[in-house]
């Protein structure tokens, strides 16, 4: 029964999303998209703790050998990261249920969860399918449902940046439609296992369709995992979309073609094929100069939510650094981060939404003196900042640490400099929100002190964020043992 | 399991908090510190007495990650020394700030940083260090700008990525010295052993990059311009992070880098100590021939300290048993009458609020208690026997001359020339300028403030006169290290 | 009866203590206190004899000020002992009476009181740490004597006293420092026993160390502070300076030279260069100052040069300078009392007439017979006339120099000799000029006035020491009675020591002809050529005032010198990364300074050139002050009107424009305007013009973005520079040193 834990979840997500159309009532919905990801939640819990004691699930579905066949694999990167990802969404959806009300309008509220769940699922099935062309179809299906959640408060910015974001990710996906089309006209096969024999055993004789094929991957995955160069719908996008909404983009949906791209490098082709290429140079130093300049961007912003969508692009420019190292290690660190960053990130946007809520502004001048108003709120945002910066125990500095350990153990410690030098830019553009927050005396007057205090009800999945993210940092040892490819 | 260890940091910190939340009323608060701090000096004694060389294990979250806490003989002097003064600055600085509204912050951050500095006394590996301080940076910035004005804003801010910086060069340090040692425990004699032969490089990077990224906050010469700006702070804040809390954690720091996790025999391999030396000197006469300059008080001390501090280091670059010593008295003695020295200022500015040399012309005829106990701090600081500043003196030249460099003494001795150059004309302005006194009728400061400035003046002649308990207490130390 | 040694140090201090306190309010208490603790203090000194004679005091504490407290009496060090209390003592009794119409009396008792308990722990210190803890005590503590009146002149002696008494700490710290780090050891006799045997860095050490000392003894090139301080500070203070602190820089060079070197040949030598030159500068500056003070102090110089002469004769003749021992022992004794009497002779006049110009004084002491007389006295001892204390130990030295000359050439010899004899006689000229002026000359002014103002308490002392004077000059082998045994301590054994006769006929006629020689000085020298006629009285004159001044033209341009360019230096080091993150800043900056055009409306730009234009044009009219102005402008305005039909905009075309404008304004109004004005104004506008599209909004550069994001951008940016300026240093610096 366990496992068929993963196809189970996509089916019940899309179920529900299925029954959320035809109810009316607004409450009704919220419940049960809670509810089913609650339950998602939970079931994923049980598949971790079987994935946990045998290594590795497949479960197949018609024959994978042919072109129908759908096979799932779950190892325990997946289930973890499926985990992880459940509960993020879980915990947005939480928040959204008090907070949607100010950015979204009454009759499009419904439209929201539907799109979540729907989103989730696609995410779901792209983590855990073996399958090309399935998790092409469940790609194509999360583009959408994430434009259709950029969209959903019909502002001019909103439109523009969906539309942007649209044809971005639609090159994208061609890219990689493209991409699979030439595998299997090369290999015959959609299944990455059995992709992943016939190449191992002749891709010397292919060494440009290896190449091509990766290219295509790298790009198109890419541009739809706005890595540095092919970054420039995520701004738009993650800021003008409402808050849980870019929450979920930003800290989740991104990812996950990131998840997708090693599979293909590492699981398809494998850790001395890749290698053996220029590729991964051209990943790393795409990975260092997301670090470096998605950090810069950042710095430059002036909009609150903006420059949380900057930091993800040099966030995710860790993520890339830990794959072009092309190491298992690196690779163990990459999902890490994965994980570490979902939780920081969506916690930052959640934060930063109920701030732009309470200031009724985007800029980040107008933060000053808001840790007199929201302390405990600010406190978050700076244990995430933290994070960010890296204070030792905290997912940032773990994966910064493991990093620079792994580019001395691959012989390239210049790269550590890399490394330090962007956790200082973290460091600039987060301390400054932190200090005017709690030191500025600017915008208090003609504020009532401790206006409107929010109740802790409400705080509380951004507290569980938080303290995920600690427990997280804290746990790292056991769990980058457990991330492989 | 000796979780009494762990007290006297826990202590201060749910203190403060308690404090920065409840917001108790004047006087309640007072007592609540004062009782605070007195409690945990006798909690350090106890550790002294019973806990020394007991190991903590705090949490182990990987094999770099181990954070846990090893008292040792080193550590828990520092402690001693940080805890003591920490009752003298309550003291004084619950006069100083006086009455003012929302100082329930300040005292939070006030009781938090004795917590962290006493956990950078009590780390057992490096990593613990890194982590407090970094800690400790983070707990002192809201001090630095207590007065929220534009100017503290942006000392804090220099401070503040003065800091970091100096941390993240650390790190780098670490990181590179972990891929070689997989070990950073603090070990006499250091753990890099015979690891040194053959990659060198990597050792002298390391040994480079730990003592600048430490010396950010030791003051060491290039990075030393955190200090003087951050001197916006109030007072017993200026005292605190200039003569005990920040600037000796960065001490304390470098000097378990130096002699206790890469030794001084790898590092005397390396020769990273010839560069080092340089600045170290440089330190030293920078500090103290620009002090001159300054006009105004805080400012004096503030380069003076980052001479003093140059005093200190020479015993962390020049591998010496007696310099080792001399070290380490310096590093309390320098405690005792550079707070002196800042509580006289202090008192000073908040009574008068004249912080101008040229402004305090007479002044020592008026406040003659707070003036006469600055007059036997400097004469301290200048190192004129038979006061505590010269036994360290004594042995630091000795030190430097056992070593066969005759600059060190030179050096040191022309830093003296100018330390009096800028403490003398202070003193001659205060006592023998302005109206005689008879006509100038006498108002001390308060006994909150004045005790303190009294006792810590006279604990400085004693020390000069019976060094001997300390010398031989430090003696033990350094004997296990050389 | 050893722990005597710890009571001379530690009963003045608790007295000390208490007088400080109770003095505030009462006045003659504390001075009755301090009287009566110098007092008993010198009573224990005088009855510590007993041991002396037959043995050595010696006192230790370990676990004291790091090395230990280690004190030794013996009969050598007995002399300087002795004689400080007893100058203590009857200075005390003098300055009680003195202080009368002084502010701050009360500190000015602590000060003197802490100064003699130092000094006491000079001269009987055995450990040389201790010694230089004492040494730095007695300059600190004799700071606040010297500016005791706190004007200006006082602080400017201060600040030199100061500055020279730190500098010369430090040297001989310096000196202690080597010292140790070579022999380890610190007691004076332990150190004899290895300095010597060294080799070439004993002279270094041994050279600090006489350096150290010697600023304080005055020697030559380091004696600056003297002359202005002594003069400065209230007289018992510079009685005191005068008469015992400089014998502590004495006694420090005499342990160095004679004890730690064992009587090193080149030191003892170059001793004796510098007591010559010491006597002959002291001598020839001592005859031109008009501040009588003044003149004593270099007086004091040129007394210390015949020690100098001493130490360096003592050795030189090694186990047989029996002479050279008792001369120098006995003019250290001598010259503090005569000395600290002619300045307390000085101070009664001070106190009297607050005027130290020896112009205004000249005849002030013609009819007052005590003053007159006990001055005299001194003035005999000092010159050495027979019959004073002065002479004998004069004579000692003398004979000494001869013994040590004797087998030198002829030549030497006799150039030695006319050389001492001429040192000596240049004293007697200047005092004689002192006396003569003031006890002699004959002024109207202080005709029976002033009488009543002297005060019998405050001649008291002076006329002690003048009766003890006169006592040793009458029997002058009483010294030899009670401290002959100083010499085995010199290593001298007994069959060298004899009795001295020293009313011999060859003795009085040296001395007698070293007086007349500087009597002809004084007549045929400082009376015609010092003086110059001014109102009625020929006033001396200060010639060195346009003399090269050691301080102000050598030492003050040098150090000045040396300070400025350390500063730049250092303040090149202080903010060498703040400039290098501005200077990167910038560069960035200016870099990304490019400027990138988006859409402008060409309307807009003709607007703001045409305004331009319009604005010069008006200024241009009013300037010419003609009727005709208004029409000047609406047509113009029209022209602009038609210039804003078109939207399209050249500089080339606005300058038609203008020129056919000035033809038109040519023809209208009826005056010469002068064409290169209008050209330059038109130029001018079209200049303004560009600056305005330069500086209009319509541009947008990276620099403005940076400028908008300044508030996170100051201190944080810089110190990022700073930090990848340092890390790239780090990494060439490995680079470099491993290549």
């Amino acid at each position: 029964m366990i496992n068929y834990i993963p196809i189970i979840n996509i089916l019940i997500l899309i179920l529900f999303s299925f029954v959320m159309m035809l109810i009316k009532k607004n409450n009704i919905v919220k419940f049960i998209s809670l509810a089913s990801n609650v339950f998602i939640f939970l079931l994923s819990i049980l598949l971790v703790k079987k994935v946990l004691i045998e290594e590795v699930i497949t479960l197949s579905i018609g024959n994978p050998s042919n072109l129908l066949g759908i096979e799932f694999y779950v190892g325990k990167s997946e289930a973890l990261v499926g985990l992880v990802f459940t509960f993020v969404m879980v915990m947005i959806l939480w928040y959204s249920k008090f907070n949607l009300e100010k950015e979204v309008e009454e009759n499009r509220l419904s439209f929201f969860y539907i799109l979540i769940n729907i989103l989730l699922a696609s995410l779901l099935g792209v983590i855990y399918t073996n399958d090309l062309f399935n998790s092409y179809v469940f790609i194509e299906v999360s583009t959408l449902s994430a434009c259709g959640i950029i969209i959903l408060k019909d502002k001019k910015e909103n439109i523009k940046a969906t539309v942007k974001y649209l044809i971005m990710s639609t090159i994208g996906s061609g890219l990689v439609l493209m991409a699979i089309a030439y595998i299997y006209s090369i290999t015959g096969h959609l299944n990455i296992s059995n992709i992943h024999e016939i190449i191992i055993n002749n891709y010397q004789f292919h060494r440009n369709a290896v190449l091509i094929i990766l290219g295509l991957f790298t790009v198109g995955l890419g541009i739809k995992s706005a890595v540095f160069p092919l970054h420039s719908w995520l701004p738009d996008a993650h800021s003008s979309a409402p808050t849980p909404a870019s929450a979920a983009l930003s800290a989740l949906v991104i990812k996950v073609y990131v998840f997708m791209l090693m599979k293909v490098l590492f699981r398809m082709f494998s850790y001395e094929i890749v290698n053996s290429f220029i590729i991964m140079d051209i990943i790393l130093l795409l990975g260092s100069m997301g670090m470096i300049f998605g950090s810069i961007m950042a710095i430059m912003q002036k909009e609150l939510k903006r420059m949380v969508a900057y930091s993800s692009v040099a966030q995710m420019g860790y993520i890339v650094f830990g794959i072009g190292l092309g190491t298992i290690s690196g690779t163990a660190i990459a999902i890490y981060h994965i994980i570490g960053h979902a939780v920081t990130k969506s916690s930052l946007f959640l934060i930063s939404g109920l701030f732009i809520k309470k200031t009724g502004s985007k800029k980040i001048e107008d933060l000053k003196g808001i840790g007199r108003e929201m302390p405990f709120t600010l406190g978050l945002f700076t244990l995430g900042a933290f994070s960010m910066v890296g204070i030792p125990i905290l997912p940032g500095f773990i994966s910064k640490w493991y990093l620079s350990l792994t580019c001395i153990e691959v012989g390239r410690v210049p790269l550590i400099l890399i490394i330090l030098a962007s956790s200082l830019l973290n460091l600039l553009y987060y301390f400054p929100i932190v200090i005017n927050g709690y030191f500025g005396n600017e915008n208090l007057e003609g504020k009532i002190y401790k206006s409107k205090k929010i109740p802790f009800v409400r705080l509380l999945p951004i507290f569980l964020l938080v303290l995920s993210m600690i427990v997280i940092g804290g746990m790292s040892y056991n769990l980058i043992g457990l991330f492989s490819i | 399991m000796n979780l009494e260890i762990l007290l006297p940091i826990l202590l201060p910190l749910i203190v403060g908090l308690a404090v920065g939340i409840l917001k108790p009323s004047y006087d309640k608060r007072n007592k609540i510190i004062i009782a605070t701090t007195v409690i945990n000096f006798f909690l350090v004694l106890y550790i002294l007495i019973f806990k020394t060389n007991k190991i903590l294990h705090l949490i182990k979250i990987n094999e770099f990650l181990d954070l846990y806490l090893y008292p040792d003989k080193t550590g828990i002097i520092f402690a001693i020394l940080v805890s003591s003064l920490w009752i003298f600055t309550t003291f004084y600085s619950i006069d100083y700030m006086g009455r003012k509204n929302n100082l329930s912050k300040f005292f939070m951050f006030f009781l938090i940083t004795e917590g962290i500095t006493l956990g950078i006394a009590f780390s057992g590996n490096l990593i613990t260090l890194y982590l407090f301080y970094e800690l400790l940076t983070l707990s002192t910035f809201p001090l630095v700008i207590e007065k929220g004005s534009e100017l503290a804003l942006n000392a804090g801010k220099k401070y503040l990525i003065y800091s970091f910086c100096g941390a993240t060069m650390v790190l780098f340090g670490v990181i590179l010295l972990f891929s070689q040692t997989q070990n950073l425990s603090f070990i006499p004699g250091g753990i890099v052993g015979s690891l040194v032969y053959g990659n060198k490089d990597i050792f002298l990077m390391v040994y480079l990059l730990l003592f600048l990224g430490f010396g950010v906050k030791a003051a060491l010469v290039p990075f030393h311009s955190w200090l003087p700006s951050a001197m916006v702070a109030p007072t017993p804040v200026s005292s605190l992070l200039h003569a005990v809390a920040v600037v000796k954690s960065g001490i304390f720091a470098l000097g378990r880098m130096t002699y206790y996790v890469l030794g001084w025999k790898v590092i005397e391999f390396t020769e990273g100590n010839k560069y080092t030396l340089v600045l170290v000197l440089l330190t030293i006469l920078m500090g103290s021939f620009l002090a001159m300059h300054q006009e105004n008080l805080k400012r004096r001390l503030a380069y003076s300290t980052i001479s003093q501090l140059g005093y200190i280091m020479l015993a962390l670059v020049v591998f010496d048993s007696s310099s080792y010593v001399g070290g380490m008295l310096h590093m309390l003695f320098h405690a005792t009458i550079k707070i002196t020295l800042f509580f006289c200022v202090g008192a000073i500015m908040h009574y008068e609020n004249k912080t101008e040399l040229h402004e305090i012309a007479g002044i020592g005829k008026k406040m003659p208690k707070t003036m006469i106990s600055f007059t036997v701090a400097s004469i301290c600081l200048i190192g004129i026997p038979p006061t505590n500043g010269f036994v360290s003196k004594w042995f630091l030249a000795i030190g430097g001359l056992e070593q066969g460099s005759y600059l060190v003494p030179i050096i040191l001795l022309l830093s003296a020339f100018f330390t009096a150059g800028y403490l003398i004309p202070v003193i001659s302005t205060a006592f023998f300028k302005g109206n005689p006194a008879q006509e100038v009728e006498i108002s001390e400061p308060n006994n909150f403030m004045l005790v303190p400035i009294i006792l810590l003046a006279s604990i400085n002649v004693i020390l000069g006169f019976f060094p001997n308990a300390i010398i031989d207490t430090i003696q033990l130390a350094a004997d296990k290290l050389f | 009866m050893d722990r005597l040694l710890l009571f001379i140090l530690l009963f003045p201090t608790i007295t000390t203590a208490i007088s400080f306190f109770i003095g505030k309010n009462h006045e003659t208490a504390r001075n009755a206190i301090n009287i009566l603790s110098t007092f008993i203090n010198l009573v224990v000194v005088i009855y510590l004899y007993k041991y002396i004679k037959t043995g050595t005091l010696s006192f230790q504490i370990s676990y004291v000020m790091g090395t230990g407290l280690n004190l030794k009496l013996d009969a050598f060090r007995y002399v300087f002992v002795l004689i400080t209390s007893f100058i203590w003592f009857i200075v005390n009794i003098y300055s009680s009476q003195y202080l009368f119409n002084y502010i701050h009396r009360n500190r000015y008792h602590f000060f003197f009181m802490v100064t003699y308990i130092s000094t006491l722990g000079i001269f009987i210190s055995e450990n040389i740490i201790n010694l230089f803890t004492f040494f730095e005590i007695m300059s600190f503590s004799s700071y606040p004597l010297i500016i005791h009146d706190e004007d200006d002149e006082a602080h400017a002696a201060g600040w030199t006293y100061m500055s020279m008494a730190v500098a010369g700490g430090m040297i001989l710290l310096m000196g202690i420092f080597i010292l140790y780090s070579y022999t380890q050891v610190l007691n004076i006799t332990q150190i004899s026993y290895i300095l010597p045997e060294l080799g070439s860095i004993k002279y270094v050490i041994s050279g600090l160390l006489i350096i150290g000392f010697g600023i304080k003894a005055g020697l030559v090139p380091f004696h600056i502070w003297l002359p202005k301080a002594h003069p400065a500070a209230p007289t018992p203070a510079s009685a005191i300076l005068s008469g015992i602190l400089v014998k502590t820089g004495i006694f420090g060079i005499l342990i160095t030279v004679i004890f730690l070197m064992n009587f090193d040949t080149y030191l003892s030598f170059a001793m004796l260069i510098f007591g010559f030159i010491n006597i002959f500068t002291g001598g020839i500056l001592a005859l031109y100052p008009i501040n009588i003070k003044k003149t004593l102090a270099y007086s004091t110089m040129s007394q210390m040069g015949y020690l100098f002469l001493g130490i360096g004769l003592i050795g030189l003749l090694k186990d047989h300078g029996y002479l050279a021992v008792y001369g120098t022992m006995f003019h250290i004794f001598n010259h503090a009392i005569f000395k600290v009497m002619l300045f307390m002779g000085v101070g009664i006049i001070y106190m009297i007439t607050h005027e130290l110009d020896i112009n205004k004084l000249y005849g002030f002491g013609r009819f007052k017979p005590i003053l007159k007389i006990t001055f005299f006295i001194g003035f005999c001892a000092i010159i050495g006339l027979p019959g004073f204390n002065g002479y004998l130990s004069k004579t000692l030295i003398h004979h000494s120099l001869s013994e040590y000359l004797h087998h030198f050439s002829d030549f030497t010899r006799i150039t030695v000799e006319i050389l001492f004899t001429l040192g000596s006689s240049i004293t007697t000229a200047y005092l004689l000029k002192l006396y003569v002026s003031l006890f002699v000359e004959d002024n109207s002014r202080y005709y029976a006035s002033y009488r009543k103002h002297i005060n019998k308490r405050a001649l008291f002392p002076m006329v002690i020491s003048s009766f003890i004077i006169i006592y040793v000059g009458i029997n002058p082998s009483i010294f030899q009675k009670y401290f002959f045994n100083i010499y085995d301590i010199f290593y001298i054994g007994n069959e060298s020591i004899h009795q001295i006769h020293f009313y011999t006929f060859g003795n009085i006629l040296s001395s007698f002809s070293t007086i007349a020689l500087g009597i002809v000085i004084y007549i045929k020298y400082v009376l015609p050529k010092l003086r110059m006629e001014k109102e009625g009285h020929l006033d001396y004159v200060d010639k060195t005032s346009n003399w090269v001044s050691l301080e102000n033209n050598i030492y003050i341009p040098v150090s000045r010198i040396l300070f400025n360019s350390s500063t730049f230096i250092l303040r090149i080091f202080d903010n060498l990364f703040l400039k290098t993150a501005y200077f990167v800043s910038h560069s960035i900056k200016y870099a990304s300074n490019v400027e990138f055009q988006s859409y402008v409306n060409p309307l807009d730009k003709l607007e703001s050139v045409s305004h331009n234009l319009y604005e010069t044009f008006k200024e241009k009219n009013e300037n010419k002050k003609s009727n005709k102005g208004k029409s000047i402008k609406s047509d113009f305005e029209e022209k602009i009107l038609n210039n804003k039909k078109k939207d399209h905009y050249n500089f080339q075309e606005l300058e038609d424009k203008i020129k056919d404008y000035k033809i038109k304004s040519k023809e209208n109004i009826k005056s010469n305007i002068n064409k290169t004005v209008e050209t330059s104004k038109s130029l001018k506008a079209k200049k303004d013009a560009a600056k305005k599209l330069k500086d209009s909004n319509n541009y947008t550069t990276i620099k403005k973005d940076f400028e908008e994001t300044k508030y996170k951008m100051n201190s944080i940016t810089y110190s990022i520079y700073i930090i990848g300026f340092v890390i790239v240093v780090v990494l060439l610096a490995l680079i470099i040193f491993n290549s």
